[in-house]
């Protein structure tokens, strides 16, 4: 129960507060130091990584995604895994996607991961003018997910 | 030209009442919600709920959804605490589709549900200070508040919609140390509950600001369906925890701590007291929960059909029953759910009974001792 009595000293205990620590971090010189990984949490839904050979281009991701985010688009430069597999692979949205993880739970050969990369503001050159720069925003912001981040990796599917 | 005398009050009635608009760009005010105040000096006259800013059509989008789609959406119709929509929502799914999750999920739902609980009370004192004008308040509790979703973004990998339930258990299990830390922070915030008294519930301006404000007598509570940390503080022992247990909750040992004066004081009183209860639960928690699977296959998405039928789910969140009435006919999406948000029957109802004759500085004290979370009922 609270203790409602009252001290006088109460105001000077005060004082102490002028030589804690904030609980903020000074996000660029400083990182969040709270996991066994520095930075973001190991389970972090971040950008997407696909690996483009394991991938069998099934559509599910695109089926399930809540934002409808996801499309699957014809890609030349990939091999079909077995006979049964398709060659299109999915590209995401970044301004659609809500970062639910529920591609990530349903594809079935676990190629589609998220990283634990959370950056997605790209910057076009100073030289784009400015007709073409809704196209290069445009170009960054849907993008086909690869091993780019693979290193990094945050949800995975278990 | 005839001057009015000085002591003669305005009898024109054109100019005897004035509204004032307390809408979502004003600090007193939680969530992007208005309330049209006609004002009698500085008494208000009537008082008309203005909802729509916030109408999302939640309850539509969700038949045009599968059942697990709809877990992307769900979280974002309370803010402030996700988690009771994710795990209601779950249950009534898990009832109705007749799936049994096992304990050692049912223990993760609990500490997810009390860790949100204690998330929402800690934003809920920030909520007085700021309307009181203690602006200390709203700067330890957030910050406070911040350790809590730092575990909430080890556990389920987001900070504020956790995403995290799944019909069957849960997405992910408890990670390896995870269960350290929750006590140690558990030992921090108990420590910090003393601190907490000093500032806001032994603060003399505090109390005189809130003491008397508000007034809510215990049958008119029942009369218009408030529930939660609301009615306990009016003096009424309900709380779905204990009533109608549902996961673990009739495993574990806790009281329902009672302040009967019913006003703001009291209210926000009965939080801080709740929160030490919470601290309880999470600590039997963590020390008891069992090993064993945290979930149960289900089909995927696209064949998960949940039998024809219909059940309320409800859960106990910071606010008061939260619940959720699911209709389903037998196919991938659910035919009809409707939410039953807790700040329903405050926040549009009640509103309007209570705010008559209450000072203005005392609206934005009211708003906040009584937690109203506006995405709730305007969805």
């Amino acid at each position: 129960m609270v203790n409602f009595k009252k001290n006088s000293l109460a105001p000077i205990s005060a004082l102490k507060y002028l030589f804690k620590k904030p609980h903020t971090v000074r996000y660029p010189k400083e990182d969040l130091n709270v996991f066994y990984l520095k930075g973001v949490s190991p389970r972090y839904r971040g950008l997407h990584t696909n690996d483009l050979s394991k991938c069998i281009g099934c559509g599910s991701c695109a089926k399930v995604c809540p934002a409808n985010a996801i499309m699957m688009v014809e890609s030349k430069d990939v091999k079909p895994a077995n006979k049964f597999a398709k060659t299109v692979r999915p590209v995401i949205d970044y301004g659609r996607c809500c970062f639910c993880g529920q591609c990530v739970d349903v594809c079935p050969t676990r190629s589609l991961q998220m990283s634990r990369e959370y950056i997605h503001s790209f910057h076009p050159k100073l030289s784009t003018s400015s007709e073409k720069e809704p196209e290069t925003v445009v170009e960054d912001f849907i993008w086909r997910p690869d091993q780019t981040h693979a290193d990094n990796p945050g949800y995975v599917r278990t | 030209m005839e001057l009015r005398p000085l002591n003669v009050s305005n009898t024109n009635d054109k100019y005897k009442t004035y509204e004032l608009f307390i809408g979502p760009n004003h600090p007193g005010i939680s969530g992007n919600f208005s309330y049209v105040l006609d004002m009698e000096g500085h008494k208000v006259a009537n008082v008309t709920p203005d909802p729509g800013l916030l109408h999302r059509g939640f309850e539509k989008l969700m038949e045009r959804r599968l059942w697990t789609q709809n877990l992307a959406l769900i979280p974002r119709i309370c803010v402030p605490e996700p988690d009771v929509n994710e795990v209601a929502y779950c249950m009534g799914v898990e009832h109705l589709a007749g799936i049994e999750i096992p304990k050692h999920a049912q223990y993760i739902r609990v500490i997810v549900l009390e860790m949100a609980r204690i998330a929402a009370f800690l934003f809920s004192f920030a909520g007085l200070g700021g309307s009181t004008g203690l602006y200390t308040a709203p700067n330890w509790s957030i910050g406070d508040r911040d350790y809590i979703l730092d575990l909430f973004e080890w556990l389920t990998g987001g900070r504020v919609y956790h995403i995290y339930q799944y019909p069957g258990g849960v997405k992910k299990d408890i990670p390896d140390g995870w269960l350290d830390k929750l006590l140690e922070l558990l030992d921090y915030l108990e420590s910090r509950l003393p601190e907490y008294d000093n500032l806001i519930f032994r603060n003399p301006i505090l109390q005189k600001r809130t003491k008397g404000v508000g007034y809510l007598p215990a049958e008119k509570a029942i009369k218009n369906g408030i529930t939660g940390p609301n009615l306990r503080a009016s003096g009424i022992k309900w709380d779905i925890r204990k009533a109608q247990p549902y996961l673990v909750y009739d495993e574990l040992n806790f009281d329902i701590p009672i302040t009967g004066e019913g006003d703001a004081f009291a209210r926000t009183l009965q939080r801080r007291l709740e929160l030490e209860e919470s601290i309880k639960i999470l600590r039997q928690c963590a020390n008891q929960i069992p090993d064993g699977p945290y979930k149960v296959k289900i089909p995927n998405p696209f064949q998960f059909r949940v039998p024809a039928g219909s059940y309320y789910s409800k859960v106990e969140s910071s606010k008061g029953e939260f619940g959720y009435y699911i209709v389903s006919d037998g196919d991938v999406k659910p035919y009809r759910v409707y939410v039953r948000g807790p700040s329903y029957s405050v926040g549009l109802y009640y509103a309007n009974e209570i705010m008559r004759g209450m000072r203005i500085e005392d609206v934005p004290v009211w708003i906040h001792t009584m937690d109203i979370c506006p995405p709730d009922f305007d969805r």
